[in-house]
């Protein structure tokens, strides 16, 4: 097909979204609520077609083994009934106001942790918003199983939800759906996000969420061996490609860092076994060679089956290559590693804790707005939790205030 | 021991040069070399102290990554015996990698060397135009050291012509019929695409000389496009357009052989050992197979000779395919590189 026919293909497919807003508006919370978790189990449960499905289709696409895709798909969704109902009241509309919500929204996917695509495809149709989803065209598996889980569990609703995996290089295509959207939610790369913005009409609400990493910390009465096997988690948890994932651990002056670092390697050897790693790709594997070069130039490196462990004193924090690299790194307390976080700006996503999420929380600068959770937790964050400092719903809802 | 080995690296390049250097005296050399900058530069001994204890050989120790010259001095000397540092361009972290090199002896040798086995095989002096800072205007940067040290080798005249302008044009119109030597990084040669509005067609026997890549810079051109593009803009046949491999962090370079028709494959010096290894185990790749680029060049005499770079590379026979700088570490999507969070 064309690029013209292509466009004009997508222009069609997108009225054709938007009248299924029609059905969308009528319908309660509750019901979508209910038929999205309907949606959601069948491609959690490992018995069901598409739960099998998820669990072949996933792996190749994404580059995660088997076992760390079923460990993504049961933390994400194995309590999805009950949070998507906890979601849902929490989406009703502010008193004195009626729901008056965007006649068309676009989701921009990134492909780095597939299961990211549950909470803003979630929210989108509670918001009664329907969605096109442009998923990313090397990692489009979880978004094509929601559309075909919708489409079987609730025609209707599958109605408001459309996906697409455009070609590379086709800013056409891209702009045909920019341009129609009121509501443009992209997750991706900053320069992504740059590009896309400028091209939205200027009434577009825009919520862009861009590049991101997570840190650690490890508070001097921390149980050291707990912590280090929460944290262990974290940085294996999809490979340490999320934008929440912890690069570096902060670990507060007094505690036994060598002796936290060897517990986070030995939990690491341990996650490799339970929870291994996908295949290195060779351009990582570069980075990832002159990383551990540095780590082991100036500091401790402790270097396991697809992980590695640098304890670098008290070193700056460092961004690792991501792929089961982190650092260890001393500071005197939590104020100051809130500090030394806060010079990640923005960037900083989410910060796992081990002792007083509140010490770490409050001393960040102004402008700063992690998710700061406990450690562990890092990459099972609840479909209600804060993104970027802002209400997952942001951007989606729209009111009429009746004054 | 140092002058021993120094005596050692020089006779060693000396013979590359005649072609009586076989790779187990290189070897044996790397060898030594190994143990000794081991035992006297700290980062490096660091890196290889558990492969040592084991007894592994100091070929198989891991190289030292180029990464880690931007954090720490690699050196087995004190700074107040540097000759130079010459310095990294800067990434987009802003921080720049440092090689302190306590003598320029063994680096003129091997560039030398190097040189006239493929940019200057004829040996007659050209004219040379360099599209590059002259030394005294950056005295930190390698690849202009080396380019001086050109002038004084090969040249007849040198025109210095940076920042581009009208010079350029004026340079090689004055080379009439006398073959030209034109060298300068890749990017330079973008600009001059940018900058000219006419076709040259230099005497027969000219050549260029490209180096290095895009790195931050705003504007990228595929190298066989850039090769092209400099062909027609200065009428030289297409083989004679070579790319030169360099590093910072190296003291011998790695060339295309002018006239060959071996367009986009290295010649590696017989004195280095080039080697494409996986990222992971670092054991060799096979011919044919991506890997990245380690090399060991005995003319890092006082740093570390043992060298991994970022580059991404398959080997084919004697030469080696560059494919380009791996990006960092991007993982896909949303997640934050190396360099933009240290930008």
């Amino acid at each position: 097909m064309s690029l013209e026919g292509a466009a004009e293909a997508l222009r069609d497919a997108l009225d054709e979204l938007a009248r299924g807003g029609e059905a969308l508006r009528a319908r309660s919370r509750s019901s979508i609520a209910s038929s999205l978790a309907n949606a959601w189990e069948r491609i959690a449960d490992p018995e069901r077609a598409l739960g099998r499905a998820a669990r072949t289709r996933v792996p190749e696409s994404s580059g995660l083994t088997l076992p760390m895709v079923a460990w993504g798909l049961s933390t994400t969704l194995g309590d999805a009934r009950e949070a998507l109902g906890s979601l849902a009241a929490q989406m009703e509309p502010p008193l004195g106001t009626l729901e008056a919500p965007p006649r068309l929204g676009a989701l921009v996917l990134a492909g780095n942790v597939f299961t990211a695509c549950v909470q803003p495809l979630s929210i989108a149709l509670l918001a009664r918003v329907p969605v096109l989803v442009k998923a990313s065209s090397a990692d489009d598996a979880m978004p094509r199983l929601f559309e075909e889980a919708l489409e079987a569990v609730d025609p209707e609703l599958a109605g408001a939800c459309l996906v697409v995996s455009l070609p590379r290089g086709t800013p056409t295509l891209e702009d045909t759906i920019v341009h129609r959207a009121d509501v443009l939610s992209v997750y991706g790369g900053d320069e992504t996000l740059a590009s896309l913005r400028a091209r939205a009409r200027a009434s577009t609400t825009f919520v862009g969420h861009g590049h991101g990493l997570g840190l650690g910390w490890v508070s001097r009465d921390a149980d050291l061996d707990a912590a280090a096997r929460d944290l262990a988690l974290d940085v294996a948890a999809y490979d340490q490609r999320g934008c929440m994932s912890p690069h570096a651990i902060g670990v507060e002056r007094g505690a036994d860092r060598e002796r936290f670092s060897r517990a986070l390697a030995a939990s690491l050897e341990e996650l490799a076994t339970s929870l291994p790693r996908g295949a290195l790709p060779t351009d990582v594997g570069a980075a990832q060679v002159q990383w551990r070069g540095v780590a082991a130039a100036r500091g401790i490196l402790r270097e396991g089956d697809g992980w590695a462990v640098a304890d670098e004193g008290a070193q700056a924090p460092r961004v690792s290559p991501g792929w089961r690299n982190v650092m260890v790194f001393e500071a005197p307390s939590a104020a100051a590693f809130a500090e030394r976080a806060s010079a990640f700006g923005g960037h900083l996503k989410a910060i796992g804790v081990a002792g007083d999420r509140h010490a770490v929380a409050s001393a960040l600068l102004p402008g700063v707005s992690p998710r700061v959770c406990r450690a562990g937790t890092m990459q099972t964050p609840a479909l209600t939790v804060y993104a970027d400092g802002l209400p997952p719903w942001d951007g989606w809802r729209r009111f009429v205030s009746e004054e | 021991m140092r002058d021993t080995l120094k005596a050692r690296v020089a006779a060693a390049i000396d013979a590359g040069a005649r072609g009586e250097l076989g790779p187990d005296a290189r070897d044996a050399l790397l060898r030594d070399l190994a143990r000794w900058q081991a035992d006297g530069v700290a980062p490096y001994g660091r890196l290889v102290g558990k492969h040592d204890a084991r007894g592994v050989d100091p070929l198989d120790w891991p190289a030292l990554p180029t990464d880690v010259f931007r954090h720490v001095r690699v050196a087995r000397h004190a700074p107040s015996l540097d000759a130079c540092v010459f310095r990294t361009s800067g990434t987009t972290s802003g921080q720049r990698g440092e090689h302190p090199l306590r003598d320029l002896e063994l680096y003129d040798r091997a560039a030398e060397a190097a040189a006239r086995l493929t940019l200057f095989r004829e040996g007659a002096p050209l004219r040379l135009v360099m599209l590059a800072p002259h030394p005294d205007e950056a005295p930190d940067s390698s690849l202009s050291y080396m380019l001086g040290r050109f002038e004084a080798w090969f040249g007849t005249t040198t025109d210095w012509v940076f920042p581009l302008d009208e010079r350029l044009e004026r340079a090689l119109d004055e080379a009439g019929d006398a073959p030209v030597a034109l060298l300068g990084t890749s990017f330079a040669f973008v600009h001059a695409e940018d900058l000219l509005d006419r076709r040259f067609a230099l005497a027969p026997g000219s050549r260029v000389m490209q180096t290095g890549g895009f790195k931050g810079r705003s504007r990228e051109v595929a190298p066989d496009a850039l090769r092209r593009a400099i062909a027609e803009r200065y009428g030289v046949p297409e083989p004679s357009v070579v790319a030169e491999y360099g590093m910072t962090e190296l003291s011998s370079q790695m060339y295309e052989r002018v006239g060959a028709d071996t367009a986009g494959r290295l010649w590696v010096p017989p004195w280095v050992r080039a080697r494409v290894v996986d990222p992971e185990s670092l054991a060799d790749v096979p011919d044919g197979a991506r890997g990245i680029l380690r090399i060991d060049d005995p003319a890092n005499l006082d740093s570390v000779s043992a060298i991994q770079t970022s580059d991404l590379a398959i080997r084919h026979g004697a030469a080696i395919e560059l494919l380009g700088r791996a990006p960092g570490a991007v993982p896909r999507g949303c997640s934050l590189s190396v360099e933009e969070a240290l930008g």
